[in-house]
């Protein structure tokens, strides 16, 4: 029994055909035939089959995802659909064509953060309304850049090492202070004996 | 529980299975035991955020906790206070490790409380849009203006400028930037598993 399923959000429609088994009741999405995603404001709509599902399931939500937690990366991650914030508004989609049935080799949408909050947000509709959770997980330590670049840790460390080197060829050249001899000490005073009054 | 008048020294950890269900379907990070540092920082952003959008959202926090059930948590405005001072970069800040149940809390408070200015978030997100095609400053739009000017303000009044990794936002510039990302961020938290989403960046780069 062909199914169809869809997800409208003010800027963007996602629309799921597939098929259910009969033995399911008729209700369940057991293969997923057609995926169809339409953004406002974009000339081109996305249409393509499950893998083009898959794709969306695996690169949008992790990207807004990464966004959300403001880390950065140390390499983009190998991902069939690349998302990159271009900008404090603008995001880009870039989409192999052979997912969307394109001539071309890549498809680029660029999207607002409302445009793609909303392709999130149909996506996590069809996620919940499968029963089916997307995977969430954190990112480990090792995906994470570190805070301060690496040059930028090590150049206190190189100016210290550096100054340090500096003053000790300065104070090589300079000569070993002589101990100079002892002053001879003067003689105590003699003490001023009262004489005894005369009683 | 708690008597609702008392302010314990410190942030006293929750019993996991007194959680509301909710929160019990959060998973404990892996190697995890409380809540990182960024991810402190980033939860009272938050908060911070919503706070200058709507001049009601303190209460509207409060009135979350009692709706969500989370007083076991949260039994006053008190304790609200102190858990949000675990953010390391405020200026009255607490050394208290913050406990993970504690972080659902927050998190799912900063959740609800999104969930209801979606609208609100979704407008201003709309109008910023059209003020970019039209290059026109964010200030050009008046709630727009009124939402960074109290955000700066409560940056400002409660954060440390002093601390390093706060030097840039003593720009306005800067802060107004971090301003607009945070309406995107509260947008994306408030969606259907906004809840989920949240919790799991906040310890992105934090496990093995």
């Amino acid at each position: 029994m062909l199914l169809q399923r869809q997800y409208r959000l003010p800027n963007c429609t996602l629309r799921i055909e597939g098929l259910s088994s009969p033995h399911q009741g008729g209700e369940q999405l057991d293969v997923v035939t057609v995926c169809e995603c339409d953004i406002v404001g974009q000339s081109t709509g996305l249409k393509g089959g499950k893998e083009l599902l898959v794709a969306l399931l695996n690169s949008v939500p992790a990207a807004a995802q990464t966004w959300l937690s403001g880390v950065k990366l140390r390499r983009s991650p190998q991902r069939e659909i690349q998302v990159e914030a271009q900008g404090f508004n603008q995001v880009a989609l870039r989409i192999p064509g052979h997912l969307v049935d394109s001539p071309q080799e890549w498809v680029e949408l660029h999207l607002t953060w409302l445009q793609l909050a909303d392709l999130v947000e149909a996506l996590d509709q069809f996620c919940s309304d499968s029963q089916t959770l997307p995977t969430f997980q954190s990112l480990p330590r090792r995906a994470i850049a570190p805070a301060v670049p690496l040059r930028q840790q090590l150049t206190p460390l190189g100016i210290g090492a550096a100054s340090l080197a500096v003053m000790a060829a300065i104070f090589f050249h300079l000569p070993v202070p002589e101990r100079r001899p002892d002053e001879p000490t003067p003689a105590p005073l003699q003490q001023q004996t009262t004489p005894p009054s005369p009683n | 529980m708690e008597p609702a008048n008392s302010m314990p020294a410190t942030v006293e950890s929750t019993q996991t299975e007194r959680l509301p269900p909710l929160l019990a379907a959060l998973p404990d990070p892996p190697g995890v035991s409380v809540c990182p540092r960024r991810a402190r920082w980033q939860l009272d952003l938050l908060l911070l955020a919503l706070e200058s959008l709507d001049l009601n959202a303190s209460e509207l926090m409060l009135q979350v906790v009692r709706d969500l059930q989370l007083q076991v948590m949260i039994p006053n405005r008190v304790i609200f206070w102190q858990i949000r001072c675990t953010n390391p970069f405020r200026q009255v800040t607490q050394r208290t490790p913050l406990p993970l149940p504690e972080t659902k809390a927050l998190t799912a408070v900063v959740v609800q409380v999104a969930r209801r200015q979606t609208a609100t978030l979704r407008h201003l997100l709309l109008v910023l849009d059209q003020l970019q095609a039209q290059h026109l400053p964010p200030e050009t739009y008046a709630p727009l203006a009124e939402y960074l000017d109290r955000f700066r303000r409560h940056f400002r009044k409660r954060m440390n400028l002093q601390r390093s990794g706060l030097f840039l936002y003593k720009e306005t510039a800067a802060l107004n930037e971090l301003g607009l990302q945070l309406l995107v961020q509260l947008l994306f938290c408030a969606g259907t598993k906004g809840l989920e989403r949240l919790w799991f960046s906040l310890f992105d780069g934090e496990v093995h």
